[in-house]
């Protein structure tokens, strides 16, 4: 059915101007809050914010962490390997030394 | 909306950014990349010549890729600065735990964009997109749990415009290098016609052709070019954002508010 022709499930006497993307409920402006750029009732907020932020927070700590041992160890892995090759090329290619053999 | 901005136009917008930039937007990038470019030159001068490079290579990779990190992390704030500097919004990343957030989010993703930037360059093609991505990630990086979805969506954004601002910055990172070749070449030389002063320089050219030399003077090139760079993808970023959010229609409604009052003032 149209939004236009809601009513707020909490408030029956106001139109609905909203419907919580969470829980397929229409609502009036009052009873939704903006959250990460949509329109969410109490009940869908609570979950949002409430049970499901421990979780998430702990898990970005733990991703984070492995990220940065990660991040770590390819930088440096990065840097030998460029620093291996410098050492396999000959001393004498780095400048015009090799130039002088073949003349 | 600044949607079809020329490759040009942009490149401007981003040299009027700068002339308005704080010194803390200088003197945080400065702080960051030359140590890093220091050591790296270092790095690669030991590699090359030193007898014992073999057994100092893995403590000396580890402190270029620490360097390295730095650099990341004062890139991050600088283009923080830049981003305040461009939308008039202060946004308070001195906080400790915003610095930690950014800085293990470089540290975290940075390391792969020196894999994928040479092999993206290679194929040419993706080259663009990917270094708009690790740049994106300096800027938008470290405050959102999506910041790598975030820094892909941006760089997708004006493809043409984007491939025709490398395509110039190409170029001027060319001219620039030739030029500094140019005069390093030259000043021996002039020293030795002009005062009559002869040094080793001037005895032998094979220091010219020194790979240590061309790495010194491509560093240099990137420390003069990466903050140009930098200060276009932070407009590119800001108006990108201003897309979804109206952002800059704000800003310029702000402006003209205000324009209007100097106007009506006494």
């Amino acid at each position: 059915m149209d939004l236009v022709l809601q009513r707020c499930s909490i408030h029956r006497d106001r139109e609905a101007v909203v419907r919580c993307p969470g829980c397929s409920g229409y609502f009036c402006r009052e009873c939704v809050t903006e959250h990460e750029g949509k329109f969410l009732c109490s009940s869908c907020l609570r979950r949002k914010s409430g049970l499901d932020r421990q979780p998430t927070r702990a898990r970005g700590r733990i991703a984070g962490a492995i990220g940065v041992i990660v991040g770590v160890t390819m930088a440096w892995f990065l840097f030998y390997l460029a620093g291996r090759l410098l050492i396999l090329i000959p001393p004498n290619l780095h400048d015009i030394h090799y130039l002088k053999g073949i003349g | 909306m600044k949607s079809e901005r020329t490759a040009l136009a942009l490149i401007e917008q981003a040299i009027q950014l700068l002339r308005a930039a704080p010194v803390s937007v200088y003197a945080l990038y400065t702080a960051g990349t030359v140590p890093f470019l220091l050591m790296f030159f270092d790095f690669c001068a030991e590699m090359s010549y030193s007898r014992n490079a073999a057994e100092k290579c893995a403590a000396s990779a580890f402190a270029v890729a620490v360097s390295y990190f730095w650099m990341k992390g004062l890139q991050a704030f600088c283009c923080r600065e830049l981003v305040n500097v461009y939308t008039g919004n202060i946004t308070h990343w001195w906080k400790p735990r915003t610095i930690l957030s950014i800085w293990c989010t470089q540290i975290a993703l940075q390391p792969l964009g020196l894999i994928l930037k040479p092999v993206a360059w290679l194929l040419l093609l993706p080259g663009p997109y990917i270094t708009t991505f690790f740049q994106n990630l300096a800027i938008v990086g470290g405050t959102g749990l999506n910041d790598a979805q975030k820094s892909w969506d941006l760089a997708k954004l004006w493809p043409k415009q984007n491939f025709a601002v490398f395509s110039l910055l190409s170029v001027l990172s060319l001219i620039l290098l030739v030029d500094l070749y140019t005069l390093i070449i030259a000043i021996p030389f002039a020293f030795k016609m002009f005062l009559g002063i002869e040094s080793f320089l001037t005895r032998s050219l094979n220091w010219v052709f020194s790979t240590v030399l061309f790495i010194a003077l491509a560093t240099v090139t990137y420390f003069l070019t990466d903050l140009l760079l930098k200060a276009i993808e932070v407009v590119r970023c800001c108006d990108g954002e201003a897309l979804a959010s109206g952002e800059d229609l704000l800003r310029r409604f702000h402006e003209l508010k205000r324009s209007e009052e100097v106007v009506r003032a006494p």
